[in-house]
């Protein structure tokens, strides 16, 4: 592993603003992130974890600041660049899924590839999927699957690409505690295989502590970030 | 092609969301294709037969003159058969004279028909039906005469000083399509016969039609040519075979015009349901869309995702709809057929069912190209449901209205270039984009005027009032696809009752009860005593009559002349001519003054205002006339404003009495019966005077009636279509909000909120929505009404509060009724079911 920036934000404001009022969501974030680690986003409820996951994976626009993804920098990029960029550098796995419905779980896995003009597009899903452990289902449509499994078609998705940065928000958050551990297992397996770097946010202290570097965020402003040192003697 | 690739994924589920779609351009497409298909068989089957309708390859027509030896001769030289039809109106006399009807007598020779057969019920040779047989000749009759006389085959009739038998019925009579609105059933006799009637005097109105044979292959347009160079001055009119369909053939144009028009209206309304649906179908497709673009894709891919999937709907809809609408032909040809005397080539044809593809295709992109450019713009954040700011995306790009705008433009375009009558398209369409833009606004302005409405303390009526104006509400929906049919149905209401009423009014007011035609000098006299003496009679009123022709105007001929298109009729043909001493009673002066009693200078002649408008014409100009074979140069002396509208015995030239009184002439009368002598009047007169041609205007007023109604079922069937449409959008509109409307029914009782309370939040919404569209359709609807019936009819606006206040019921009871639906539903539901799946 090196120890190349893979992500940074600088001085990152966010405000936004409805018909009546203006809320101040990220009061200048700055953060550098090393290639290859697992990093732990903790917060409470609203202190804006989630909302500092969009501007890195450039699904929100900061008011203020600059962001330097992979090499990237997202600050002028119009929607369709950031999408390009999206499905080129980064996978995102979502709390609720986000399975497309009309699409089959191979064909779900199968979209950022072809979007790519990946013509094997369908033989790497398969072989994701079974990955997975989803080969039994790859014909299946969302709704004929588990919650689990549901997630492990998103997982799947979100690596085929071989993504340089992974980002989970809340991936075990509509599941039980059985399948979320197999989940976060199945996730941390993937990460290391394809050595891609894991941005997680997370309430669970324990699945925290799983990763290399731990990061605390409280009202807009990170309040603490530190290196894992439990587990990096491990 | 990927996006192709991810549209046909997505539209393995796409088909519940697209239903109304999918019916509302189905309707649509339907309906234009019947329309076009039907009007392509009947006009190429009056294409193909067109030597039968007209009767031959050329028809020459002439009235109150045969041809002279000369251009019989010339005609004679240059055609393989000839075929004279003479053509006047009588009476018909039962046997006993007990009863009498008006007739259209045909005078047929042996030639007849030169094209088609003619079929009777009679089952025997033409030769035999006619013939001089047992003391009689015989004719053959229309089933209404037989009706009206009550007679059967066998049965004889008295047509002036001849007694006829009924030899049989009229089935096929293969040159009636050319005839027209005809005043009377018609009979066919021979030409022998006719000239023994007595019928046939100087003066009398008799048609003289030729029709001619032509070699094969020879050009009826060239022949039409030169026969115009031989005899330049003639008075006659000729039609080839292009004109076959004749009057039939304008009607069916006229009536195929005005109900593609409707079609394109209910297209219209189709359009907006395309919208709604849309609409809806995308936002269902929100989060996907996000997705979409979280996992890398475009905003091109993600339109071209959706159009796919628009297009592919748009043509799997209009190809059900060409299949229905071109099938039409077919499932009612039998109809068809029973109606006209045409034999239905029974074929799909590509050009009506291309042009129905073409317009439904369009609406559907116009409508849903909006909704599409939206959607690209759908970011992915969206799927983050982020509470404090909604995202409106990027801003939509001017180009997708440029091309919206070329695309409207586009499709007017193509329906005037396709219009047979393009001032009437122009008014519809000008029409229908007003009343569209009007019940946008109205829709805009109802949901803004309901805002600055006190907060009721009815829970009820607030809710009712909030479901307005809500967000994704469906006010604007319901008021325009009600709308633009309502105000359809209720300008066509208001017409027909102006029309009834002016039709009325006269006929209380000045109407005679029988015009006579035909009175011979000879019998003047006697009949105008006789018919003054006859119980409950009065406005006895007779003037002479001739046939003439107007040949130049200022010197320059008819045929070159440049007069406003609405006057051109008086140059055509022969038209009837007049001269009398006095101005009469009913015409007033408005330029020149009226020649002194026994008038003897140089000839002079009093026009009709709207002749003299037409034609530019004032007191001093010159015109040049033709009255049975003399030219004469007559001087205008004045001008007369003429009521047309009325029933009184006008004319268009009043010659000074000196010119034309020693002319055959005959004359023309009215007389006005009370109601109960009207029937007893009738017979007296025309047992009297059997050589008299007698109109009852009873029985022209009935036929007119019948008709007008005929006609309007007809538009009725086609503007309720509009309804049909409308509806289909209106189900769509609230089945929309029909998920808010169940949420929002959970959480009211949750509350406390009785099924009866949330009953009546959404009857009052309906019935706001309801009484908004009656009103606006009725104004709208009186507009266009008065627009034709003043401005077109020219006649007296007369307003009635039924068509209105029907018009309201109706919109409020279609907007309650098929709201009651989803408001059932919405009462029904189970609350903590709702709550769990929201």
């Amino acid at each position: 592993m090196t120890n190349n920036i893979i992500l940074e934000l600088k001085d990152i404001h966010l405000r936004l603003k409805s018909n009546d009022f203006e809320v101040n969501i990220l009061n200048g974030i700055d953060l550098k992130l090393v290639e290859g680690k697992a990093v732990a986003i903790l917060g409470a409820s609203g202190s804006g974890k989630s909302s500092m996951m969009s501007v890195m994976n450039g699904l929100e626009r900061q008011t203020s600041g600059s962001v330097i993804v992979a090499g990237h920098t997202l600050d002028n990029m119009n929607e369709d660049q950031l999408a390009l960029f999206r499905r080129d550098n980064i996978g995102i796995i979502l709390q609720a899924f986000h399975l497309i419905p009309t699409m089959t779980a191979i064909e779900n896995v199968a979209v950022p590839m072809e979007l790519a003009g990946i013509k094997e597009a369908i033989e790497i899903a398969k072989k994701m999927l079974e990955d997975v452990g989803l080969s039994h289902r790859m014909d299946h449509f969302p709704t004929q699957l588990s919650g689990g499994e549901q997630q492990r078609v998103a997982i799947a998705r979100a690596m085929a690409p071989h993504p340089k940065i992974l980002f989970a928000d809340e991936p075990t958050g509509n599941l039980d505690g059985k399948t979320g551990h197999n989940i976060i297992d199945l996730i941390f397996s993937l990460r290391e295989k394809n050595n891609a770097t894991l941005i997680l946010i997370t309430h669970d202290q324990e699945l925290a502590g799983k990763c290399d570097q731990i990061i605390h965020i409280e009202d807009g402003l990170i309040v603490d970030a530190h290196h894992n040192d439990e587990k990096a003697a491990e | 092609m990927i996006a192709m690739k991810f549209a046909l994924r997505e539209i393995r589920f796409a088909f519940k969301h697209f239903q109304i779609f999918i019916a509302c351009l189905f309707l649509g497409t339907a309906i234009i294709a019947a329309v076009g298909s039907v009007t392509k068989n009947i006009s190429v089957a009056l294409e193909q037969d067109a030597r039968k309708f007209l009767g031959g390859d050329i028809e020459i027509r002439l009235i109150q003159k045969e041809l002279s030896p000369d251009e019989m001769a010339y005609i004679s030289a240059r055609s393989v058969e000839i075929s004279r039809v003479s053509e006047l109106r009588a009476m018909a006399h039962t046997e006993q004279k007990d009863d009498s009807s008006l007739i259209e007598i045909r005078a047929v020779d042996k030639a007849y028909p030169l094209f088609g057969e003619l079929t009777t019920t009679g089952n025997m040779p033409n030769e035999q039906l006619f013939e001089f047989k047992d003391g009689s000749w015989g004719l053959v009759a229309s089933d209404a005469i037989a009706v009206r006389l009550n007679r059967e085959v066998g049965d004889k009739l008295n047509i002036g000083d001849l007694t006829y038998q009924i030899r049989g019925i009229i089935i096929v009579e293969p040159d009636s399509a050319n005839a027209g609105f005809q005043l009377a059933p018609s009979v066919l006799v021979s030409a022998q016969s006719m000239a023994a009637t007595g019928l046939i005097k100087e003066g009398s109105l008799v048609d003289y039609k030729y029709r001619l044979k032509l070699p094969e292959n020879s050009d009826a347009v060239v022949f039409t040519e030169e026969l115009k160079e031989a005899y330049p001055d003639a008075q006659w009119r000729v039609r080839d075979k292009s004109s076959g369909g004749g009057s039939t053939q304008r009607f069916i144009d006229r009536m195929g015009q005005f109900m593609s028009l409707v079609g394109l209206t209910a297209l219209l309304v189709g359009g907006v349901g395309v919208s709604n649906a849309v609409h809806g179908y995308l936002n269902s497709k929100t989060n996907t869309i996000a997705t979409f673009k979280i996992l890398g894709a475009k905003s091109d891919t993600i339109f071209q995702i959706y159009l796919y999937q628009i297009i592919f709907m748009s043509v799997f809809a209009i190809i059900l709809g060409l299949i229905a609408g071109g099938s039409l032909p077919f499932l009612f040809s039998d109809f068809i057929e029973s109606k006209m005397p045409i034999a239905l080539s029974r074929q799909f044809y590509a050009g009506p069912l291309l042009l129905a593809a073409f317009y439904s295709l369009l609406i559907s992109l116009i409508f849903t190209l909006w909704p599409l450019a939206k959607a690209k713009n759908i970011s992915a954040r969206q799927l983050f449901r982020l509470t404090i700011s909604s995202s409106k995306g990027d801003k939509i790009p001017r180009s997708y209205s440029a091309v919206i705008i070329i695309m409207v433009l586009t499709m007017l375009s193509v329906v005037f270039y396709t219009a047979s009558y393009r001032e009437l398209t122009g008014y519809f369409i000008g029409g229908l984009a007003v009343s569209f833009a009007l019940l946008l606004s109205t829709g805009y302005s109802v949901r803004k005027c309901v805002t600055y409405l006190p907060r009721h303390y009815s829970p009820a009526l607030r809710i009712a009032l909030s479901n307005i104006t809500r967000p994704g509400n469906s006010t604007l929906s319901i008021i325009l696809s009600l709308g633009l049919g309502l105000i359809l149905l209720s300008a066509i209401a208001m017409v027909n009752y102006g029309l009834n009423q002016e039709i009325e009014k006269r006929v209380n007011i000045d109407a005679p009860s029988y015009f006579f035609l035909d009175i011979q000098k000879d019998d003047h006299q006697e009949f105008k005593e006789f018919s003054t003496s006859l119980k409950g009679t009065s406005l006895f009123r007779t003037v002479p009559n001739l046939r003439g022709r107007i040949t130049h105007i200022k010197g320059v001929s008819a045929a070159d002349v440049e007069v406003d298109q609405d006057v051109r009729w008086m140059l055509r043909g022969d038209r009837g001519m007049t001269f009398s001493d006095q101005l009469p009673e009913d015409n007033k002066l408005v330029e020149g003054d009226w020649w002194p009693k026994n008038y003897s200078g140089v000839p002079q002649v009093s026009i009709s205002n709207d002749m003299a408008e037409g034609m530019d014409l004032t007191p001093g100009d010159q015109i040049s006339v033709n009255v049975l074979g003399r030219n004469m140069d007559v001087t205008i002396r004045s001008v007369r404003s003429v009521d047309w509208g009325g029933f009184g015995i006008n004319y268009v030239l009043m010659f000074d009495p000196h010119i034309l009184s020693a002319a055959p002439f005959t004359y023309v009368g009215t007389v006005k019966s009370d109601s109960a002598n009207e029937a007893p009047n009738y017979q007296a007169i025309t047992k009297k005077f059997p050589n008299v041609t007698t109109v009852r205007l009873k029985e022209v007023l009935d036929n007119v009636q019948i008709l007008l109604l005929q006609i309007k079922g007809a538009i009725d069937v086609m503007a309720s279509i509009t309804i049909v449409a409308g509806v289909l959008v209106l189900s769509g509109a609230i089945a929309a909000g029909h998920k808010g409307r169940i949420y929002d029914s959970a959480v009211l009782k949750i509350v406390g909120a009785t099924r009866l309370d949330i009953l009546k939040a959404y009857i009052f919404e309906f019935i706001i929505l309801g009484v908004a569209t009656g009103v606006v359709a009725i104004i709208l609807g009186s507009i266009a009404a008065y627009g034709i019936v003043v401005g077109i009819m020219q006649m007296e606006w007369v307003f009635s509060i039924n068509v209105p206040l029907l018009t309201v019921i109706a919109s409020i009871f279609l907007t309650l009724s098929i709201g009651m639906v989803s408001i059932y539903k919405a009462m029904s539901v189970r609350s903590a079911q709702v709550l769990r799946d929201a």
